[in-house]
């Protein structure tokens, strides 16, 4: 204790004639050092990283239920991109397995009720002679979601397509949805970079083969000769992006339906709760249209053209 | 404690005066502190009035006069304590009655002078009877002439000289004057006599009681009972006026009312005094005051007067404003408490019995007038109008004429005193339809007591209507609310109105002026105060459907209900921002604030109060619409979602404004509070034209308007090309971006300069220099750059305009700017030199001929110029130095002979060094230079 201070005596004096100026403010902050402070480095910081891998998924049944959400699609198909570009590894596991998870996560989302829906996945050919592509005739089948997740299988999910590039992948899926009659919803995991200018252009024809309005514009397909039938049911497309995200998404427009997002952001279980939501559902019903939803509506059949308050009553009843 | 100090205090005064005042302070009730202190003060007064009963029973004159008119006596102390207000109702009439009340009839004392002078100027009274110490002159004429004085002596006779005694004591003057007259007359015949009194005797009376000098005093035997009171001072106040009593011999023989002579004028029981007459004033008898409206308010003694209407004519009856209805007197009961009687005067409460220490307030009429209305505001003749059954609007505007320029026909109001509820309200009405047609629902049966009040077109309303609006605010209970509204924002006559109840919104509109033109007839907001949670909450109104017979939109007003009228300039955020902020700051734990924001591509971005099933498509309308530059496919809404209804995170989602796709979230979507909806302006969207003005050797010169990306070579085919005469190379390219480039930085140089200056002022390092001298050089470095630098920059961006007009590829082609600027000269073949040469002129240009031959020619460079310092300006804008290395190769820094083109010019300069060896500022006026060349060639190309 006492040679210490006879030390530190030493160094202020030391202090004081190196810097004559600024002695009084050098001497006054004193730190002591401790052999035993832990530091930042020694942390089991992987710990963290790990709870990534934990998905405690977040059901929307209750929502559905309570808020009344309409169903805004029909049928529901994912596709899953397993080709060969999907063969980085992040934080030890590969993006395919990151793209297979974040299905998994949606199936594990959705609310427990049967939906018309396919899991397709996809890989480049491997050995085209043994996977006819047309054969492939995919379908969608009313389905819980423990039967889903069933289907989902490893790599491969029961409905498999084995071919050269994503969007001739797509255009199979074109066929499905343009067949089908009802709004559709098409979920794309694949990596961004996957995303080229052909890939784009099997958007819109996917897009053009389901759109809502009848005499829409047709870009002439890869195989003009074939006649593609129109289901005049809408798409929503939405797309997953696993990977680094260097290239902008060019599958979202404003004035079409559908939009993309990155997997390590949609993961997680509330984002996931809620882009479930936004992929199934519309929003709450509201049928007498007065703006007020029918969970909150005390007055269900308010006529048209009423001002309604937040109960959905008319403001004014005495009013004509 | 502060009780028991007075009930302590009470006991020690009380004690004074009787033994029982124990028990009964012991029985009091103390009500108050104050009717403790009244109640403190009579008893201090009555032990005050029995010491001074004790002192006055000694015949001793007290030298000192006591002031007897300053002080009031407790007795009318008491009465103006119980003067104070006893309800509240009564406070505001409390100021009409007299605060403070004297003692009748004592005033009469108050300004007699306290010396004692018996009158004996004054003929003798008849009747005066004669007594000892008279003294009698004499005078016997005709055979004598004597006089005599003589004195009546003791026993009563009148000695007088050769006629013996005559008796005169107890005869009246005129008796003893025959008596005197006879006895001369019958003894000494033949004399005459006149018999006059010259003397009076003096008498003694006595005066005692509650009189101000009571004692002994010796008066002329002429005084009468009030002489005797008036010049003995008077009677205290303590004293009663109406039984003043004289004594002789101990009988009673007369009692004077002084009321009767002051009120009646009767002096009948005044008499003359005789020899030891005792004046007895006994103490106050009961008293009663009177006060308020009265001809006398006083306090009055009471003697034989029994009733009110007695003691009212007392006090000289009632004025003409006193409300004979309701009296009050106020008495002190059996029981020991003040109590209070109404007492209606016009009827049976006249014969009401008084009672000592009564108080009688007479109140005045209330200060109102029945049966009257009133015309106010914008008319020839506001005031007063008597009303009568039935009186409609048209009778009391009976024609256009009494209106004012100016008056508005489309609404009046009617203030209203509601006689049932005690309230005011208000109607409006139509003023036009009321006097045109006088079965029509606007000309109202008016009631007494109206107000009618006539607006005008120009003025604003609020301040004609402030005091009826505050009348209502005063009348507001929780339970009522104030009914008032507030319009605002695009209407002709904003502010605070009264409500009628039962008007409807676009009747109220009327009311306030109608609508104003360019008024949004699409959004409109009432924001409605809830009664009940005094919430604040918007109801969108559709102006358009409330015409359109919509009674939706067309709501019957609430009391604080505010309208807000937008038109296309109104600043509708500021407007509506302070209700806004009440909502936001209402809005509680659980709740979400209903408000939205639009901010972009539309009229009048900014927060709006979210309404009950409101959609995007009402939040563009609020907001005024769409602008012309909005993108019309989508928009984006951004929404405060909150997760677990803790977490909030904001989600945003496309707005597709234009397609039915029932997939897409469309225009249709309902919105949610804090949603915030951001319109897009149109990619590449040209706000303003873009122009470029071509000039000079064109085939169409003129103002062109451009594209984005427009260039020069696309121009020049608009432009027909050039023409023959056109020289390319000197075209001059004058672009507004460069301009202001450069007059930025000359005008930093400027700065710079003047900087220098004022340093170089100061510091004396800058000696080395022994061309100027010492103190105006710097000055006049400043001066010179001054005067030849130019004011304006303009601009000229040297361009190859040759290979841009002809190429047209990506390397070569300019791109132009709005306002740019080209002008394109006439060829020039001559090549001037101007500056400090011998001959500044222009030649004619020579293939052979460099910079420095043209120099030549002009005859050379003058004394203070340099070959060195010469520059050149091209005809296309480059300057060139003599000196710089694009000119052919010479020795370091040594002039090289540069090549000119045709056009233009070359300039030797000032040398710097004749000025300043500073390099900057050598430096500045390089600049300078190129900036005054420049323009001084452009002046030259385009003549």
């Amino acid at each position: 204790m006492k040679w210490k201070n006879w030390k530190n005596g030493i160094v202020a004096s030391l202090v004081a004639i190196a810097l004559s100026g600024c002695m009084a403010t050098e001497d006054l902050v004193h730190v002591p050092e401790h052999d035993n402070m832990a530091k930042v480095g020694e942390y089991d910081t992987n710990l963290y990283r790990q709870s990534v891998h934990i998905f405690n998924p977040m059901p929307i049944d209750e929502r559905v239920a309570q808020f009344k959400l309409q169903p805004r699609v029909d049928h529901i198909v994912f596709v899953i991109d397993q080709s060969s570009a999907l063969s980085d590894t992040i934080r030890g596991l590969s993006t395919q397995f990151y793209a297979q998870e974040v299905v998994r996560r949606f199936i594990k989302t959705m609310p427990t009720q049967r939906f018309s829906s396919t899991i397709v996945t996809y890989d480049d050919a491997v050995d085209p002679q043994t996977f006819a592509p047309l054969d492939a005739r995919l379908r969608v089948a009313p389905l819980l979601p423990l039967e889903l997740e069933k289907q989902l299988g490893t790599r491969r999910a029961s409905q498999h397509i084995e071919v050269q590039t994503l969007s001739i992948a797509l255009d199979f899926v074109s066929e499905l949805v343009g067949k089908l009659d009802g709004p559709s919803a098409v979920v794309l995991v694949t990596e961004w970079e996957q995303i080229d200018e052909n890939v784009e252009n099997a958007v819109m024809r996917m897009r053009q083969r389901a759109d809502f309005t009848a005499n829409a514009h047709v870009v002439v397909p890869e195989s003009a000769s074939v006649a593609w039938p129109q289901s005049q049911s809408g798409l929503c497309f939405y797309t997953i992006g696993v990977g680094n995200r260097l290239s902008r998404s060019r599958l979202e427009s404003a004035d079409s339906c559908g939009f993309s997002y990155a997997v390590d952001k949609v993961a997680q279980p509330s984002n996931m709760a809620n882009f479930v939501e936004t992929v199934l559902y519309k929003g709450p019903a509201d049928n007498d249209n007065d703006g007020i939803y029918d969970y909150q509506d005390r007055c269900p059949e308010t006529p048209m053209g009423k001002i309604v308050d937040y109960s959905g009553c008319p403001r004014f009843p005495g009013n004509k | 404690m502060k009780l028991l100090k007075t009930i302590v205090t009470i006991v020690c005064g009380a004690g004074v005066l009787m033994n029982t005042t124990y028990a009964q302070v012991d029985t009091v009730r103390v009500a108050t502190v104050e009717d403790q202190q009244r109640r403190e003060a009579i008893l201090s007064a009555q032990t005050a009035d029995t010491k001074q009963d004790n002192s006055s029973f000694q015949v001793i004159i007290k030298e000192e006069v006591e002031p007897q008119d300053s002080t009031p006596t407790q007795l009318e102390q008491n009465v103006s304590q119980s003067l104070r207000p006893v309800t509240l109702e009564e406070e505001i009439q409390q100021q009409r009655v007299q605060s403070k009340l004297e003692l009748f009839g004592y005033e009469m004392f108050a300004n007699v002078a306290t010396t004692f002078t018996p009158v004996a100027d004054m003929p003798v009274p008849y009747g005066y009877v004669i007594g000892p110490g008279d003294t009698f002159t004499i005078q016997a004429f005709a055979a004598t002439n004597v006089q005599y004085d003589l004195t009546v002596t003791r026993e009563g006779m009148l000695l007088i000289p050769d006629a013996g005694s005559v008796w005169v004591s107890g005869l009246t003057f005129e008796e003893a004057k025959l008596a005197i007259s006879e006895a001369i007359e019958t003894r000494r015949i033949g004399i005459k006599s006149v018999v006059t009194l010259s003397e009076f005797r003096s008498i003694q009376i006595m005066l005692v009681g509650e009189v101000t000098k009571p004692g002994s005093y010796s008066v002329s035997g002429f005084s009468t009972l009030i002489n005797a009171l008036v010049a003995s001072g008077g009677i205290k106040r303590t004293g009663s006026l109406r039984n003043i009593q004289v004594k002789r011999q101990g009988k009673v023989v007369t009692t004077l009312d002084l009321y009767a002579l002051l009120l009646k004028g009767d002096d009948s029981a005044n008499i003359y005094l005789r020899q030891g007459d005792l004046i007895f004033v006994p103490p106050v008898g009961p008293t009663v005051g009177i006060a308020g409206e009265i001809l006398r308010p006083a306090i009055y003694e009471i003697a034989t007067e029994e009733n009110v209407s007695e003691v009212l004519s007392l006090a000289g009856g009632l004025l003409p404003t006193a409300n004979a209805k309701n009296a009050q007197i106020e008495r002190i009961s059996n029981s020991g408490m003040y109590t209070l009687m109404q007492a209606n005067l016009a009827r049976k409460g006249n014969s009401t019995a008084v009672k000592n220490g009564d108080l009688i307030r007479i109140f005045p009429v209330l200060d109102k007038m029945d049966d009257v209305v009133l015309l106010s505001g914008h008319v020839l003749t506001p005031g007063g109008y008597q009303w009568s059954e039935g009186m409609k609007i048209s009778d009391l505007i009976e024609s256009k004429s009494i209106l004012r320029q100016g008056a508005e026909f489309d609404s009046a109001m009617i203030q209203r005193e509601n006689r049932e509820e005690k309230r005011t309200e208000v109607i409006y009405f139509n003023l036009w339809n009321a006097i045109s047609d006088r079965y029509s629902n606007d000309n109202i049966t008016l009631q007494p007591r109206d107000q009618v009040i006539i607006f005008d077109t120009h003025s604003p309303r609020a301040s004609q209507l402030s005091k009826v609006v505050k009348k209502l605010e005063n009348e507001a209970t929780a339970s009522s609310p104030v009914k008032i509204i507030d319009f605002k924002g695009a209407t002709p006559h904003p502010g605070t109105y009264p409500l009628e109840m039962g008007t409807r919104l676009l009747d109220m509109v009327k009311y306030t002026g109608g609508l104003e033109a360019g008024v949004d007839l699409d959004y409109a907001l009432l924001a409605r105060t809830d009664l009940q949670s005094d919430r604040l909450y918007f109801i969108n109104i559709s102006l358009k459907d409330a015409m359109n017979n919509k009674q939706d939109h067309n709501p019957l007003l609430q009391p604080k209900d505010k309208v807000y009228l937008f038109n296309k300039d109104l600043d509708r955020a500021a407007l509506i921002k302070t209700p806004l902020e009440r909502v936001q700051r209402e809005t509680q734990f659980g709740q979400q604030a209903p408000i939205v924001q639009v901010s972009g591509s539309v009229f009048h971005p900014g927060a709006y109060p979210m309404v009950p099933g409101m959609r995007v498509e009402d939040l563009i309308a609020a907001a005024g619409g769409m602008r012309e530059e909005a993108y019309g496919l989508a928009a984006t809404l951004s929404r405060q979602v909150l997760m677990d209804s803790e977490f909030s995170r904001t989600d945003s989602r496309a707005i597709s404004l234009t397609k039915k796709d029932p997939l897409l979230d469309t225009t249709n979507l309902i919105l949610h509070p804090k949603d915030h909806l951001v319109l897009r302006t149109k990619p590449e969207w040209v706000q303003k034209p873009q122009f470029v003005e071509i000039e000079g050797e064109i085939t169409f010169p003129g103002k062109y308007r451009i594209d984005k990306r427009e260039t020069l070579c696309s121009l020049m085919q608009k432009v027909g090309g050039f023409t023959e005469d056109a020289y390319l190379f000197g075209t001059v390219f004058l672009r507004e971006s460069v301009r202001e480039k450069e007059q930025k930085a000359l005008d930093r140089m400027f700065d710079q300069l003047e900087r220098l200056l004022a340093d170089s002022h100061v510091s004396q390092g800058v000696n080395k220099d022994e061309k100027m001298p010492k103190d105006q050089r710097a000055k006049d470095v400043f001066d010179v750059l001054k005067k030849m630098s130019p004011e304006k920059a303009i601009g000229r961006m040297v361009v190859d305009v040759h290979s841009a007009v002809t190429r047209c590829d990506e390397s070569s082609d300019i791109v132009l700017e709005d306002g740019d600027r080209i002008l394109v000269p006439k060829y020039q073949d001559d090549v001037s030199v101007i500056g400090q040469v011998y001959f500044p002129t222009s030649h004619k240009y020579r293939n052979d001929r460099a910079a420095l031959d043209y120099i030549g020619l002009s005859g050379g460079v003058k004394e203070l110029g340099q070959y060195e310092h010469a520059y050149i300006v091209q005809a296309n804008g480059e300057v060139m130095s003599v000196r710089s290395s694009t000119s052919s190769w010479g020795w370091f820094n040594s002039p090289a002979n540069v090549k000119v083109t045709p056009g233009s010019t070359i300039f030797v300069p000032l040398s710097v060094d004749r000025i300043n060896g500073r390099e900057s500022v050598e430096k500045w006026v390089d600049i300078f230079y190129k900036n005054i060349i420049a323009t001084a060639m452009i002046a030259n190309l385009m003549n």
